[in-house]
Protein backbone atom coordinates (compact mmCIF):
# COMPACT_ATOMS: atom_id res chain seq x y z
CA UNK A 1 0.00 0.00 0.00
CA UNK A 2 0.97 3.58 -0.89
CA UNK A 3 1.25 6.38 1.64
CA UNK A 4 3.28 9.37 2.39
CA UNK A 5 4.93 7.62 5.06
CA UNK A 6 6.13 4.71 3.07
CA UNK A 7 9.05 6.84 1.58
CA UNK A 8 10.14 7.81 5.07
CA UNK A 9 11.13 3.64 5.67
CA UNK A 10 12.82 3.57 2.39
CA UNK A 11 16.63 2.34 2.98
CA UNK A 12 18.80 4.38 2.40
CA UNK A 13 19.44 3.50 -1.43
CA UNK A 14 16.13 2.88 -1.91
CA UNK A 15 15.27 7.02 -1.01
CA UNK A 16 19.10 7.98 -2.68
CA UNK A 17 17.81 6.08 -6.18
CA UNK A 18 13.80 7.85 -5.73
CA UNK A 19 15.78 11.42 -5.49
CA UNK A 20 17.80 10.62 -8.69
CA UNK A 21 14.20 9.64 -10.35
CA UNK A 22 12.47 12.80 -8.97
CA UNK A 23 15.45 14.69 -10.80
CA UNK A 24 15.04 13.09 -13.93
CA UNK A 25 11.23 14.73 -13.63
CA UNK A 26 11.76 18.01 -12.06
CA UNK A 27 10.76 21.00 -14.53
CA UNK A 28 14.43 22.39 -14.85
CA UNK A 29 15.95 21.96 -18.34
CA UNK A 30 18.09 19.23 -18.57
CA UNK A 31 19.37 18.83 -21.80
CA UNK A 32 19.35 19.58 -25.45
CA UNK A 33 20.19 22.04 -28.02
CA UNK A 34 19.07 25.36 -27.17
CA UNK A 35 18.23 25.65 -23.64
CA UNK A 36 21.08 27.77 -22.43
CA UNK A 37 22.32 28.68 -25.57
CA UNK A 38 20.89 32.32 -25.15
CA UNK A 39 22.95 33.06 -21.95
CA UNK A 40 26.04 31.36 -23.47
CA UNK A 41 26.02 33.47 -26.36
CA UNK A 42 25.32 36.65 -24.48
CA UNK A 43 28.27 35.58 -22.42
CA UNK A 44 30.63 35.06 -25.18
CA UNK A 45 29.35 38.43 -26.52
CA UNK A 46 30.57 39.90 -23.57
CA UNK A 47 33.45 38.34 -23.35
CA UNK A 48 34.27 38.76 -26.96
CA UNK A 49 33.91 42.78 -26.21
CA UNK A 50 36.19 42.39 -23.54
CA UNK A 51 33.46 43.34 -20.90
CA UNK A 52 36.11 41.29 -18.18
CA UNK A 53 39.37 40.91 -20.36
CA UNK A 54 40.84 40.26 -24.02
CA UNK A 55 40.17 36.72 -24.36
CA UNK A 56 43.16 36.23 -27.18
CA UNK A 57 45.63 37.95 -25.29
CA UNK A 58 48.82 35.64 -24.04
CA UNK A 59 50.52 37.61 -21.57
CA UNK A 60 47.81 39.45 -19.82
CA UNK A 61 49.40 42.57 -18.41
CA UNK A 62 47.19 41.38 -14.88
CA UNK A 63 48.87 37.70 -15.11
CA UNK A 64 49.08 35.92 -11.81
CA UNK A 65 52.52 34.02 -11.37
CA UNK A 66 50.05 30.94 -11.32
CA UNK A 67 49.31 31.67 -14.67
CA UNK A 68 52.68 31.96 -16.33
CA UNK A 69 53.38 28.37 -14.14
CA UNK A 70 50.49 26.93 -16.00
CA UNK A 71 51.97 28.00 -19.43
CA UNK A 72 55.48 26.36 -18.65
CA UNK A 73 53.64 23.15 -17.62
CA UNK A 74 51.30 23.46 -20.74
CA UNK A 75 54.10 23.94 -22.95
CA UNK A 76 56.61 21.42 -21.37
CA UNK A 77 53.58 18.98 -22.11
CA UNK A 78 53.75 19.87 -25.30
CA UNK A 79 57.33 19.72 -25.63
CA UNK A 80 57.15 15.93 -24.67
CA UNK A 81 53.86 15.35 -26.98
CA UNK A 82 56.18 16.39 -29.58
CA UNK A 83 58.69 13.95 -28.71
CA UNK A 84 56.96 11.20 -28.31
CA UNK A 85 54.69 11.85 -31.93
CA UNK A 86 58.29 11.62 -33.15
CA UNK A 87 58.65 8.12 -31.71
CA UNK A 88 55.24 6.95 -32.96
CA UNK A 89 53.23 6.33 -29.78
CA UNK A 90 49.86 7.56 -30.75
CA UNK A 91 46.98 7.52 -32.65
CA UNK A 92 45.46 9.75 -35.21
CA UNK A 93 44.87 12.99 -33.11
CA UNK A 94 46.22 11.22 -29.52
CA UNK A 95 49.60 11.25 -28.64
CA UNK A 96 50.51 9.90 -25.51
CA UNK A 97 53.58 10.62 -23.68
CA UNK A 98 55.27 9.98 -20.72
CA UNK A 99 54.26 12.51 -17.75
CA UNK A 100 56.98 15.25 -16.88
CA UNK A 101 59.00 13.70 -13.92
CA UNK A 102 57.52 14.08 -10.68
CA UNK A 103 54.21 12.52 -11.24
CA UNK A 104 54.79 8.64 -10.30
CA UNK A 105 53.25 7.39 -13.57
CA UNK A 106 51.57 8.78 -16.86
CA UNK A 107 51.30 10.59 -19.62
CA UNK A 108 49.94 13.07 -21.39
CA UNK A 109 48.15 13.16 -25.02
CA UNK A 110 46.89 15.59 -27.60
CA UNK A 111 44.05 15.38 -29.80
CA UNK A 112 43.66 17.60 -32.91
CA UNK A 113 40.77 19.74 -33.02
CA UNK A 114 37.58 17.67 -34.19
CA UNK A 115 36.46 17.80 -37.56
CA UNK A 116 34.33 20.37 -39.13
CA UNK A 117 30.84 19.12 -38.74
CA UNK A 118 28.47 18.84 -41.72
CA UNK A 119 26.45 21.60 -42.95
CA UNK A 120 22.96 21.23 -42.24
CA UNK A 121 22.97 18.28 -39.77
CA UNK A 122 22.35 20.56 -36.71
CA UNK A 123 20.52 18.31 -33.61
CA UNK A 124 16.83 18.48 -33.46
CA UNK A 125 15.68 21.77 -32.85
CA UNK A 126 13.56 21.17 -29.59
CA UNK A 127 14.06 21.24 -25.75
CA UNK A 128 11.82 19.58 -24.23
CA UNK A 129 13.17 16.47 -22.48
CA UNK A 130 13.92 15.64 -19.34
CA UNK A 131 17.75 14.13 -18.60
CA UNK A 132 18.91 12.59 -21.84
CA UNK A 133 21.84 9.82 -20.73
CA UNK A 134 24.99 11.39 -20.04
CA UNK A 135 23.94 14.88 -19.87
CA UNK A 136 25.87 16.09 -17.21
CA UNK A 137 29.09 14.98 -18.62
CA UNK A 138 29.93 17.92 -20.59
CA UNK A 139 29.64 15.81 -24.32
CA UNK A 140 27.57 18.67 -25.81
CA UNK A 141 24.53 19.51 -27.17
CA UNK A 142 22.30 16.14 -27.76
CA UNK A 143 21.09 14.68 -31.79
CA UNK A 144 19.25 11.94 -32.05
CA UNK A 145 20.37 8.88 -32.36
CA UNK A 146 19.07 7.77 -35.69
CA UNK A 147 20.35 11.24 -37.14
CA UNK A 148 23.73 10.86 -35.57
CA UNK A 149 25.71 9.47 -38.66
CA UNK A 150 24.11 12.50 -40.48
CA UNK A 151 26.11 14.90 -38.20
CA UNK A 152 29.76 13.96 -38.45
CA UNK A 153 31.57 13.13 -41.90
CA UNK A 154 32.79 9.87 -40.86
CA UNK A 155 30.77 6.46 -40.61
CA UNK A 156 29.52 5.97 -37.56
CA UNK A 157 30.63 2.79 -35.78
CA UNK A 158 28.51 0.76 -33.44
CA UNK A 159 28.72 -2.70 -31.77
CA UNK A 160 27.64 -6.08 -33.75
CA UNK A 161 24.53 -7.45 -31.96
CA UNK A 162 26.14 -9.99 -30.58
CA UNK A 163 27.85 -7.52 -28.07
CA UNK A 164 24.56 -7.51 -26.25
CA UNK A 165 24.86 -3.87 -25.83
CA UNK A 166 21.78 -3.10 -27.71
CA UNK A 167 21.20 0.44 -28.91
CA UNK A 168 22.55 3.83 -27.17
CA UNK A 169 19.76 5.66 -25.32
CA UNK A 170 21.62 9.01 -26.22
CA UNK A 171 24.23 10.71 -28.73
CA UNK A 172 26.47 14.00 -27.95
CA UNK A 173 28.02 16.31 -30.18
CA UNK A 174 30.59 18.69 -29.95
CA UNK A 175 32.54 20.14 -32.71
CA UNK A 176 32.42 17.03 -34.72
CA UNK A 177 33.17 14.90 -31.70
CA UNK A 178 30.75 12.15 -31.26
CA UNK A 179 29.20 10.48 -27.73
CA UNK A 180 27.41 7.84 -27.73
CA UNK A 181 26.09 6.77 -24.52
CA UNK A 182 24.03 3.43 -22.93
CA UNK A 183 22.35 2.58 -20.35
CA UNK A 184 23.74 -0.59 -17.96
CA UNK A 185 22.84 -4.05 -19.32
CA UNK A 186 23.19 -7.52 -18.85
CA UNK A 187 26.64 -6.87 -21.02
CA UNK A 188 26.96 -3.20 -19.50
CA UNK A 189 28.06 -2.81 -15.55
CA UNK A 190 27.50 0.11 -14.04
CA UNK A 191 29.99 3.14 -14.46
CA UNK A 192 30.84 6.12 -11.97
CA UNK A 193 27.19 7.04 -12.90
CA UNK A 194 24.86 4.85 -12.27
CA UNK A 195 22.78 4.83 -15.03
CA UNK A 196 25.47 4.96 -17.47
CA UNK A 197 26.72 1.75 -19.02
CA UNK A 198 29.11 2.87 -21.87
CA UNK A 199 30.06 5.89 -23.45
CA UNK A 200 31.74 5.31 -26.90
CA UNK A 201 33.51 8.24 -28.47
CA UNK A 202 34.24 8.52 -31.95
CA UNK A 203 36.22 11.75 -33.49
CA UNK A 204 37.91 12.55 -37.04
CA UNK A 205 41.46 12.72 -35.52
CA UNK A 206 44.72 14.64 -37.52
CA UNK A 207 47.71 16.16 -36.06
CA UNK A 208 48.22 19.33 -37.92
CA UNK A 209 46.95 21.89 -36.48
CA UNK A 210 46.27 22.94 -32.68
CA UNK A 211 45.90 19.82 -30.14
CA UNK A 212 44.92 18.97 -26.62
CA UNK A 213 46.23 17.64 -23.92
CA UNK A 214 45.13 15.17 -21.80
CA UNK A 215 47.07 14.60 -18.47
CA UNK A 216 47.30 11.19 -16.59
CA UNK A 217 47.09 11.62 -13.12
CA UNK A 218 48.97 9.79 -10.34
CA UNK A 219 46.97 6.72 -9.79
CA UNK A 220 46.48 6.05 -13.59
CA UNK A 221 47.99 3.23 -15.32
CA UNK A 222 48.55 3.14 -19.05
CA UNK A 223 48.81 0.02 -21.10
CA UNK A 224 49.19 -0.77 -24.72
CA UNK A 225 46.94 -2.96 -25.91
CA UNK A 226 46.58 -4.41 -29.54
CA UNK A 227 42.38 -4.04 -30.66
CA UNK A 228 41.59 -5.71 -33.59
CA UNK A 229 45.54 -6.30 -34.97
CA UNK A 230 45.97 -3.01 -34.50
CA UNK A 231 47.53 -0.38 -31.45
CA UNK A 232 45.54 0.91 -28.44
CA UNK A 233 45.83 2.28 -25.34
CA UNK A 234 44.19 1.08 -21.70
CA UNK A 235 43.92 3.80 -19.24
CA UNK A 236 42.92 2.55 -15.93
CA UNK A 237 42.45 3.82 -12.32
CA UNK A 238 42.26 7.55 -11.51
CA UNK A 239 39.88 9.75 -13.93
CA UNK A 240 42.30 12.41 -15.24
CA UNK A 241 42.05 16.01 -16.28
CA UNK A 242 42.17 17.34 -19.97
CA UNK A 243 43.74 20.74 -20.56
CA UNK A 244 43.33 21.44 -24.25
CA UNK A 245 45.37 24.66 -25.59
CA UNK A 246 43.78 27.13 -28.11
CA UNK A 247 45.51 28.47 -31.27
CA UNK A 248 46.84 31.20 -29.69
CA UNK A 249 48.32 29.36 -26.85
CA UNK A 250 45.55 29.86 -23.58
CA UNK A 251 45.53 27.29 -21.61
CA UNK A 252 42.01 25.79 -20.63
CA UNK A 253 41.16 23.24 -18.32
CA UNK A 254 37.92 21.10 -19.00
CA UNK A 255 37.19 17.83 -17.13
CA UNK A 256 35.36 16.00 -18.78
CA UNK A 257 34.19 13.54 -16.38
CA UNK A 258 35.80 9.52 -16.96
CA UNK A 259 32.86 7.29 -16.17
CA UNK A 260 35.10 4.41 -15.66
CA UNK A 261 37.90 2.64 -17.41
CA UNK A 262 39.02 4.31 -21.06
CA UNK A 263 40.43 2.00 -24.29
CA UNK A 264 41.09 4.21 -26.91
CA UNK A 265 42.08 2.47 -30.43
CA UNK A 266 41.89 3.78 -34.09
CA UNK A 267 40.87 3.04 -37.30
CA UNK A 268 41.67 4.55 -40.51
CA UNK A 269 41.91 8.54 -39.04
CA UNK A 270 38.88 7.85 -37.21
CA UNK A 271 39.58 7.64 -33.28
CA UNK A 272 37.62 5.72 -30.40
CA UNK A 273 37.17 6.20 -26.76
CA UNK A 274 35.45 3.04 -25.01
CA UNK A 275 34.66 4.02 -21.05
CA UNK A 276 33.09 1.84 -19.09
CA UNK A 277 33.30 -0.13 -16.17
CA UNK A 278 34.05 -3.45 -17.88
CA UNK A 279 37.83 -5.58 -17.39
CA UNK A 280 40.40 -5.21 -19.97
CA UNK A 281 39.61 -8.29 -21.68
CA UNK A 282 35.91 -7.57 -21.84
CA UNK A 283 37.05 -3.65 -23.23
CA UNK A 284 39.24 -4.78 -25.79
CA UNK A 285 36.37 -7.50 -26.87
CA UNK A 286 33.52 -5.09 -27.12
CA UNK A 287 35.68 -3.01 -29.37
CA UNK A 288 36.89 -5.69 -31.60
CA UNK A 289 32.78 -5.74 -31.92
CA UNK A 290 32.65 -1.94 -32.71
CA UNK A 291 32.32 -1.57 -36.97
CA UNK A 292 30.65 1.18 -39.17
CA UNK A 293 27.34 1.00 -39.51
CA UNK A 294 26.52 -0.68 -43.13
CA UNK B 1 38.29 30.15 -29.21
CA UNK B 2 38.96 27.42 -26.86
CA UNK B 3 36.53 28.55 -23.85
CA UNK B 4 33.39 29.04 -26.14
CA UNK B 5 33.82 25.09 -27.08
CA UNK B 6 33.96 24.95 -22.66
CA UNK B 7 30.91 27.39 -22.42
CA UNK B 8 28.70 25.09 -24.96
CA UNK B 9 29.29 21.59 -23.16
CA UNK B 10 28.80 23.23 -20.02
CA UNK B 11 25.48 25.29 -20.54
CA UNK B 12 23.14 23.05 -20.25
CA UNK B 13 24.21 21.79 -17.19
CA UNK B 14 24.79 25.57 -15.88
CA UNK B 15 21.28 26.32 -16.68
CA UNK B 16 19.91 23.44 -14.17
CA UNK B 17 22.20 23.96 -11.42
CA UNK B 18 20.93 27.95 -11.65
CA UNK B 19 17.44 26.43 -11.81
CA UNK B 20 18.09 24.24 -9.33
CA UNK B 21 20.13 26.61 -6.78
CA UNK B 22 17.17 29.40 -7.20
CA UNK B 23 13.71 27.83 -8.27
CA UNK B 24 12.82 31.74 -8.84
CA UNK B 25 15.94 33.62 -9.55
CA UNK B 26 16.90 34.75 -13.62
CA UNK B 27 18.53 31.48 -14.63
CA UNK B 28 19.36 32.74 -18.55
CA UNK B 29 21.26 35.96 -16.21
CA UNK B 30 22.85 33.87 -13.67
CA UNK B 31 24.60 31.62 -16.33
CA UNK B 32 25.77 34.45 -18.27
CA UNK B 33 27.20 36.51 -15.50
CA UNK B 34 28.82 33.02 -14.54
CA UNK B 35 30.50 32.34 -17.85
CA UNK B 36 31.77 35.71 -18.00
CA UNK B 37 33.20 35.52 -14.74
CA UNK B 38 34.72 32.57 -14.72
CA UNK B 39 36.91 33.55 -18.11
CA UNK B 40 37.91 36.03 -16.21
CA UNK B 41 39.02 33.87 -13.40
CA UNK B 42 40.57 31.25 -15.32
CA UNK B 43 43.65 32.19 -14.17
CA UNK B 44 42.82 31.29 -10.80
CA UNK B 45 41.95 27.70 -11.30
CA UNK B 46 43.94 25.32 -9.80
CA UNK B 47 45.08 22.77 -12.36
CA UNK B 48 44.22 19.24 -11.96
CA UNK B 49 41.12 20.27 -9.86
CA UNK B 50 37.69 19.27 -11.72
CA UNK B 51 36.60 22.21 -13.46
CA UNK B 52 32.76 21.28 -13.48
CA UNK B 53 32.30 21.79 -9.28
CA UNK B 54 34.34 24.85 -9.62
CA UNK B 55 32.48 26.20 -12.49
CA UNK B 56 29.24 25.42 -11.48
CA UNK B 57 30.11 26.93 -7.63
CA UNK B 58 30.38 30.07 -9.67
CA UNK B 59 26.55 29.87 -11.06
CA UNK B 60 25.23 28.31 -7.64
CA UNK B 61 26.36 31.61 -6.52
CA UNK B 62 24.83 34.14 -9.32
CA UNK B 63 21.95 32.07 -9.18
CA UNK B 64 21.72 32.46 -5.35
CA UNK B 65 22.27 36.41 -5.90
CA UNK B 66 19.48 36.69 -8.35
CA UNK B 67 16.89 34.87 -5.49
CA UNK B 68 13.99 36.83 -5.89
CA UNK B 69 14.09 37.70 -2.12
CA UNK B 70 9.95 39.56 -2.14
CA UNK B 71 7.18 37.19 -0.87
CA UNK B 72 7.12 33.25 -0.56
CA UNK B 73 9.77 31.16 -2.39
CA UNK B 74 9.30 29.05 -5.09
CA UNK B 75 9.75 25.61 -4.70
CA UNK B 76 10.66 23.20 -7.68
CA UNK B 77 8.56 21.41 -10.10
CA UNK B 78 7.50 18.37 -11.44
CA UNK B 79 7.44 18.27 -15.32
CA UNK B 80 4.10 15.91 -16.47
CA UNK B 81 4.27 12.46 -17.85
CA UNK B 82 3.58 13.74 -21.40
CA UNK B 83 6.21 15.77 -21.67
CA UNK B 84 8.25 13.20 -22.14
CA UNK B 85 9.82 11.72 -24.89
CA UNK B 86 11.63 8.66 -25.99
CA UNK B 87 15.16 7.96 -25.07
CA UNK B 88 14.55 10.09 -21.55
CA UNK B 89 16.05 8.48 -18.84
CA UNK B 90 12.92 8.19 -17.18
CA UNK B 91 12.58 4.71 -15.34
CA UNK B 92 10.44 2.56 -16.70
CA UNK B 93 7.17 1.05 -14.61
CA UNK B 94 8.53 -1.82 -13.31
CA UNK B 95 11.92 -0.44 -12.63
CA UNK B 96 10.79 2.69 -10.72
CA UNK B 97 11.25 3.24 -7.15
CA UNK B 98 8.23 5.53 -6.43
CA UNK B 99 4.97 5.54 -8.29
CA UNK B 100 3.73 9.28 -9.22
CA UNK B 101 2.08 9.84 -6.54
CA UNK B 102 5.15 9.25 -4.17
CA UNK B 103 6.91 11.56 -6.56
CA UNK B 104 4.93 14.46 -5.70
CA UNK B 105 5.07 13.61 -1.70
CA UNK B 106 8.66 13.30 -2.26
CA UNK B 107 9.02 16.80 -3.94
CA UNK B 108 7.11 18.38 -1.48
CA UNK B 109 8.97 17.04 1.37
CA UNK B 110 12.20 18.47 -0.71
CA UNK B 111 10.47 21.88 -1.39
CA UNK B 112 9.79 22.01 2.91
CA UNK B 113 13.50 21.65 3.47
CA UNK B 114 15.70 24.31 4.44
CA UNK B 115 17.87 26.04 1.34
CA UNK B 116 21.01 24.41 2.45
CA UNK B 117 19.54 20.71 2.98
CA UNK B 118 17.54 20.98 -0.65
CA UNK B 119 20.86 22.42 -2.21
CA UNK B 120 22.85 19.51 -1.36
CA UNK B 121 20.47 16.84 -1.97
CA UNK B 122 20.39 18.90 -5.70
CA UNK B 123 23.68 18.51 -5.86
CA UNK B 124 23.89 14.85 -4.85
CA UNK B 125 21.23 13.31 -6.87
CA UNK B 126 19.65 16.25 -9.22
CA UNK B 127 23.03 17.28 -10.68
CA UNK B 128 24.01 13.75 -9.92
CA UNK B 129 27.99 14.57 -9.07
CA UNK B 130 30.29 12.64 -6.68
CA UNK B 131 30.41 13.68 -3.16
CA UNK B 132 33.93 15.27 -4.12
CA UNK B 133 31.99 17.38 -6.61
CA UNK B 134 29.10 18.28 -4.40
CA UNK B 135 31.71 19.18 -1.80
CA UNK B 136 33.35 21.70 -4.55
CA UNK B 137 30.48 23.40 -5.73
CA UNK B 138 28.91 23.63 -1.89
CA UNK B 139 32.11 25.16 -1.40
CA UNK B 140 32.76 23.30 1.86
CA UNK B 141 35.25 20.33 2.97
CA UNK B 142 34.25 17.04 1.85
CA UNK B 143 33.40 16.07 5.49
CA UNK B 144 31.07 18.67 5.83
CA UNK B 145 29.11 17.94 2.49
CA UNK B 146 29.09 14.01 3.65
CA UNK B 147 27.68 14.70 7.17
CA UNK B 148 25.23 17.75 6.00
CA UNK B 149 23.84 15.74 3.20
CA UNK B 150 22.97 12.75 5.68
CA UNK B 151 21.22 15.43 8.05
CA UNK B 152 19.21 16.33 4.87
CA UNK B 153 18.54 13.30 4.47
CA UNK B 154 17.17 12.51 8.17
CA UNK B 155 15.44 15.77 7.82
CA UNK B 156 13.70 14.85 4.81
CA UNK B 157 12.56 11.39 6.25
CA UNK B 158 11.08 12.73 9.42
CA UNK B 159 8.86 15.28 7.09
CA UNK B 160 7.82 12.63 5.25
CA UNK B 161 7.08 10.48 7.96
CA UNK B 162 5.09 13.49 9.32
CA UNK B 163 6.98 14.79 12.36
CA UNK B 164 6.26 18.17 12.71
CA UNK B 165 8.02 20.45 10.01
CA UNK B 166 10.89 17.93 9.46
CA UNK B 167 13.25 18.89 11.91
CA UNK B 168 15.63 16.06 13.77
CA UNK B 169 17.50 15.93 16.32
CA UNK B 170 21.26 16.47 14.95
Amino acid sequence: MIDRTSLARLSDAALERGLRELGTDLAVPASGPGIGDDAAARALRRIEAGADRPTRRLWPSGARPVRWALIAAVIALAILAAIAGAIGLGLPGIRIVPAPSGLPLGSSATVAPPASVRPGSSASPEFTGPALLGWNLGLGTSVEVARASAAVDFPVALPAASAGTGAPAAAWLLDGRLSLVWPTGPALPATQEAAIGLVLGEFRGSLDSGYFQKIIEPGTTLTVVTVGGTTGYWIAGTPHEIVFVDPSGIPVFDSHRLVGNTLLWAKGDVTYRLESALDRAAAIALAEAIRPEP
Amino acid sequence: MAYEELVRAYQDVAIRTAHLFAPDGDADDAVQEAFVKAHAALSRFRAGSPFRPWLLRIVANEARNRRRSAGRRAGLALRSAEDRRPGDVAPSPESAVLAAEQRDWLLAGVNALRDEDREVIAARFFLDLSEAEAAELLGVPRGTAKSRLSRALARLRSGLAGDDDGEVAR
